[in-house]
Formats: structure tokens, sequence, C-alpha cells
């Protein structure tokens, strides 16, 4: 269990878009199995220095170690990268054109080049892991904000990833719709899954969290244990943030 | 192949086909209680109707793919972020598609045409050609910005997300962003086909045209023209069968084309369908 390097290693991440420093320097770690929640203000730079992590924009500067391999020097094909570092978005952004199973595959059978039959059966066991076993074959404009977004659960989960990422998963949902998400997600960190959630749930936060990143104007101002940070945070900012979203 | 054509469909199709020709003998017995048919000039001209419908399909046949597979290279071409590609294929389109037909037939024909043509050549068929030619880039232009519309249809989350689960660029324009731009293009596409069809009859001036000035065979147009002195009250029927001609034509396209559609119809994206 006891491995030398964390699963995710992020050193002085910089990143602009033209003239806009959305990243001054954001440094973190996160070790096999943790799970870390970031918080902070909108336009904070939360989904950039996810996509960095999972290479879909490349830093400007710094390194991120995935695994114990650097992955932010071209040394590796961003390609590889994101089959071990599965994203969640806000839109959930499943294929319309594809029914829920075929959603969850389709990674398996055009990338890993498992024939179709051996990769329903795998879609149709993951569906079956986040509940949706009546809906296998359901195309997405006919499931609900929660359902679609756990099928976007189980297809980040197909590639068999060592990290999943979460950008904001439930604050599109109606709701009725958040728990049921939540429920998945903290069933998969109990399972020792590797997670960076980008989320306001403070109660999911204090519950499942291991660590607390606070993210503003693209650097970390506080971070810590994620139940510590949230309840006796050292910085005001970070005072002020939190009990803001506590409302 | 055809399995999803349920029965019920195939009555219903073979009931509008049903419809179809009782119309079409309907009109034929108005046209002659009216005193509009003539035996003699029907007999004259239906033949060279057929040979103008078969001129129009020929047409057609070699537009359809030309139009459809650049306007398809254009229409990616203008989605993608290459500059020079974006630039070329622009340009293209504002040129060809605004300009009207009629003045890019009669430029093929000036212009082109002298251009290509080698000694001793047909000059009525490499009119035919380079007409043809041009009405394929004016329709490749109209198309390509249907198919451009159809790839910018993908919402950009969905082509954020194939990256995430590790498809390369490729495999995202072949697995999510092609099924997707092919189904919203599709309605527009059969739009453009039954106009493509229509305008092939643009290409009859080049006809004229070569007779006046290609001065080849004014004495043979003369003879098959000669039988048939005017007379509105007798040419109202071919303007009628020249109507039906085009119609059926342009009934059997889109009926397949709205066969292909329903086969890939998917909810959510039948909106724009
Ligand atoms: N592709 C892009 N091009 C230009 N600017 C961008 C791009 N992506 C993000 N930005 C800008 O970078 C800044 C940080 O954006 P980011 O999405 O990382 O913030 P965030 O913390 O996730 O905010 P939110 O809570 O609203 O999701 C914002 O000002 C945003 O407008
Ligand atoms: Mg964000």
């Amino acid at each position: 269990m006891s491995s030398s390097h964390p699963m995710i290693k992020a050193e002085n991440i910089h990143k602009s878009y033209d003239s806009l420093r959305v990243l001054k320097g954001v440094s973190l770690s996160v070790d096999k199995g943790d799970v870390l929640v970031i918080v902070g203000p909108s336009g904070s730079g939360k989904s950039t220095l996810l996509r960095c992590i999972n290479l879909l924009v490349y830093p400007d500067s710094g390194s991120i170690w995935i695994d114990g391999i650097l992955t932010t020097h071209h040394e590796v094909r961003p390609e590889w990268v994101r089959e071990k570092v599965a994203m969640v978005f806000q839109s959930f952004n499943l294929f319309s054109h594809l029914r829920a199973v075929d959603n969850v595959t389709l990674g398996l059978r055009k990338i890993k080049g498992i024939n179709p039959e051996e990769a329903r059966e795998a879609g149709i066991h993951l569906l079956k892991s986040v509940g949706l076993e009546d809906k296998i074959d359901e195309y997405p404009a006919n499931l609900s904000g929660g359902q679609q977004q756990r099928v976007a659960i189980a297809r980040a989960l197909a590639m068999n990833p060592k990290v999943v990422l979460f950008d904001e998963p439930t604050s599109a949902l109606d709701p009725e719709f958040i728990s049921e998400v939540l429920d998945v997600m903290t069933r998969l960190a109990n399972e020792g899954m590797t997670m960076i959630v980008v989320t306001h749930e403070i109660g999911f936060a204090k519950g499942v969290a291991d660590h607390l990143v606070f993210l503003e104007g693209g650097r970390v101002l506080e971070e810590g244990g994620a139940r510590e940070v949230i309840e006796s945070p050292r910085r005001r900012r970070t005072q002020e943030f939190m009990s803001k979203i506590l409302g | 192949m055809f399995g999803w054509v349920r029965s019920r469909a195939l009555y219903v199709e073979i009931a509008r086909f049903l419809v179809l020709i009782a119309v079409i003998l309907g009109v034929i017995w108005l046209l002659g209680s009216l005193g509009h048919l003539d035996l003699p000039f029907i007999i004259t001209v239906l033949p060279l109707i057929f040979q103008g419908a078969a001129i129009t399909l020929a047409a057609t046949a070699f537009i359809l793919p030309v139009a459809l597979g650049v306007g398809f290279l254009v229409g990616w071409a203008r989605f993608s972020r290459n500059p020079l590609a974006y630039w070329v294929t622009t340009l293209f389109v504002e040129i060809f598609r605004g300009t009207p037909q009629l003045v890019l037939v009669l430029a093929a024909f000036f212009i082109g045409l002298p251009l290509v043509a080698p000694a001793g050549a047909n000059p009525q068929v490499l009119a035919f050609w380079v007409g043809s030619f041009a009405l394929a880039l004016h329709s490749a232009a109209y198309q390509g910005e249907i198919f451009r519309a159809g790839f910018q249809s993908v919402p950009t989350g969905q082509i954020e997300a194939a990256h995430a689960v590790g498809l390369d660029s490729w495999q995202t324009m072949k697995e999510v962003i092609l099924p997707q731009a092919f189904r919203v293009s599709l309605p527009p596409l059969g739009n453009e086909f039954a106009n493509v069809v229509k305008d092939s009859s643009i290409l009859g001036f080049l006809g004229v045209l070569c007779i006046v000035l290609c001065s080849r065979d004014l004495a043979g147009w003369g003879r098959q023209i000669a039988p048939l002195t005017f007379n509105v009250n007798t040419a109202v029927f071919s303007w009628v069968v020249i109507a039906i001609v085009y119609f059926i034509i342009i009934y059997v396209m889109s009926t397949i084309m709205l066969a292909v559609e329903r086969r890939l119809r998917v909810p959510g994206l039948e909106a724009a369908l």
C-alpha cells in the first residue's frame, strides 16, 4: 500500500489565457485513495486547474506527475494521461447520439479495442453500479440530470482510471437529484478511488474529503484537512468564503 | 438492410403511390376535357421531354456527388481551426453562394469552355459538363454551409468529454462529431438536393446557346422544332408533363432522404431534424 510517491503531484502550475493570468503557481499533492476537495470563488481557476491535470489544456509552466510519471513535458501522449485521469463535468456532456451503455463503453471499444459484446457486458455492469440497470439503452435526452450525471460517472470509470476529477458535478442539478450523485461519489471514495472534487457541497467535503484546498485568484490561499479548514479556517479570506457558502 | 421498413410503413408508402398515380391521371383527364390534349403534338413533344428528363437525371447524378463531396470538405474546413483552409473555403463559399447560377453557368460557357475545350470535341456535350460543374460548385457552397452548421451544432462540452475519455482528435471527429453533424445536416441537405434537380434546368440555356453560337446543328434543331408550331393551348400539356417529371424525381429523392432520417433518428437530436 505504501507507495513512495503521491498519486497526483502538481508543482508551481502557471496558466494564462492571452493576458489573463488564471493560475499563478499552484502546487498540490494527492495520495493514492485520498479525496481532495477544491473550493474557491467563480473565476479563481478551479476548472482550469482540473483541465491542466488531465492535459485538456497544457500548463504554461510547472510540472505534473501522475502516479510518479511526469506528464507535462510531452514525454507521454495526452490521450494516455486522460485514460488514467478521468473527468466528470458540471454539464454531464454525454454524447447525444449514443445510448447510455454506448456512452459508457465508447472508450473501451474505440481505444482498448474490446469487442462490442464484451464491452456491453462491462457497460451494463458499470451502469448497475451507479443504479441505472433500467436505463441501459436509453438516450441521454430521455434521462434526468441526476441519471445523466451517473451515466457520466460510469463512463469515467470505464477505462479503469487511477484518478477521477469532478468539476462541480452537482451544481447543474435540480436539488432533488443532488444526493443520488453524491451517494455514488461517496461510495466511489469509500472503495478507495483517488479523487479531486471541485464542489461547494460542504456536507460532502466534510464527510468524504481528506484534504481541502481554497483557491483564489489563481493561488492556493489555504489548505489542510477538510474538516479543519471548513470549521476553523486560519485566514480571513477563507473565513469569509466559508461563511458565505455555509449560508 | 431494409428490415426496419415495418409492413405498416410499407402500406402507407403504397397508398401514397396509388394516390399519386390517381392525381396524375386526374390531371391528364382535366387537360383533355379543357382541350389541351392534341395527339400529334403529344407524340412529338413527349420524346423531347423524356430526353430532357434523362439529361436532368444525368446532370443530377453528376452534380450531387461532386457537390456533396466538395461541400463536406468545405464545411469541415470552415469548422476547423486551420487558418489557410478556413480562408480559402470562406472565399469559395462567398463567391459561389453570392453569384446567381445563371451567371455561373454562362461564365462556365463563355470563359471556362474555351479554356478546357480540346480540338474537335462536341461543344454541346462539353457545354453540358462545364455547366454542370459550375452548378456543382454553386451547390457545394451551400452544402458547405449546411455541413459547417452541422459541425458547429455539436456542443463543445461533448468534444471535450471525448478527449477526456482518451479519444484523439481523429477518433473524436469520427465517433462524436460526424455522427451528430451528419444527422443535423440531413434535412437541409434534402432541400438542397431538390434545388439541384430543379436548377439543372438552367443547363437548358446552354443547349440553346450552343445551337445558336456553336452553329453546328441549326438545321437539325429546326427540323425537331418545326412541327411544334407554338400554341399556348397545347403547350400547357408539355409544361404539366415537365412539372410531373420534376415532381416524381424529387418525390423519390425526398422519400429516400426521409427514410434515412427516420433510420438515424435519435431522441434529443430530432429537434433539429
Ligand atoms: N479557454 C479559455 N479562454 C479564455 N479564458 C478562459 C478560458 N477558460 C477559462 N478562462 C478564464 O479563466 C478564468 C478562470 O476560469 P475557470 O473556469 O478556471 O474558473 P473557475 O474557478 O472554474 O470558475 P467557476 O466557479 O465559475 O467555474 C476565468 O476568468 C475564465 O473566463
Ligand atoms: Mg469551473
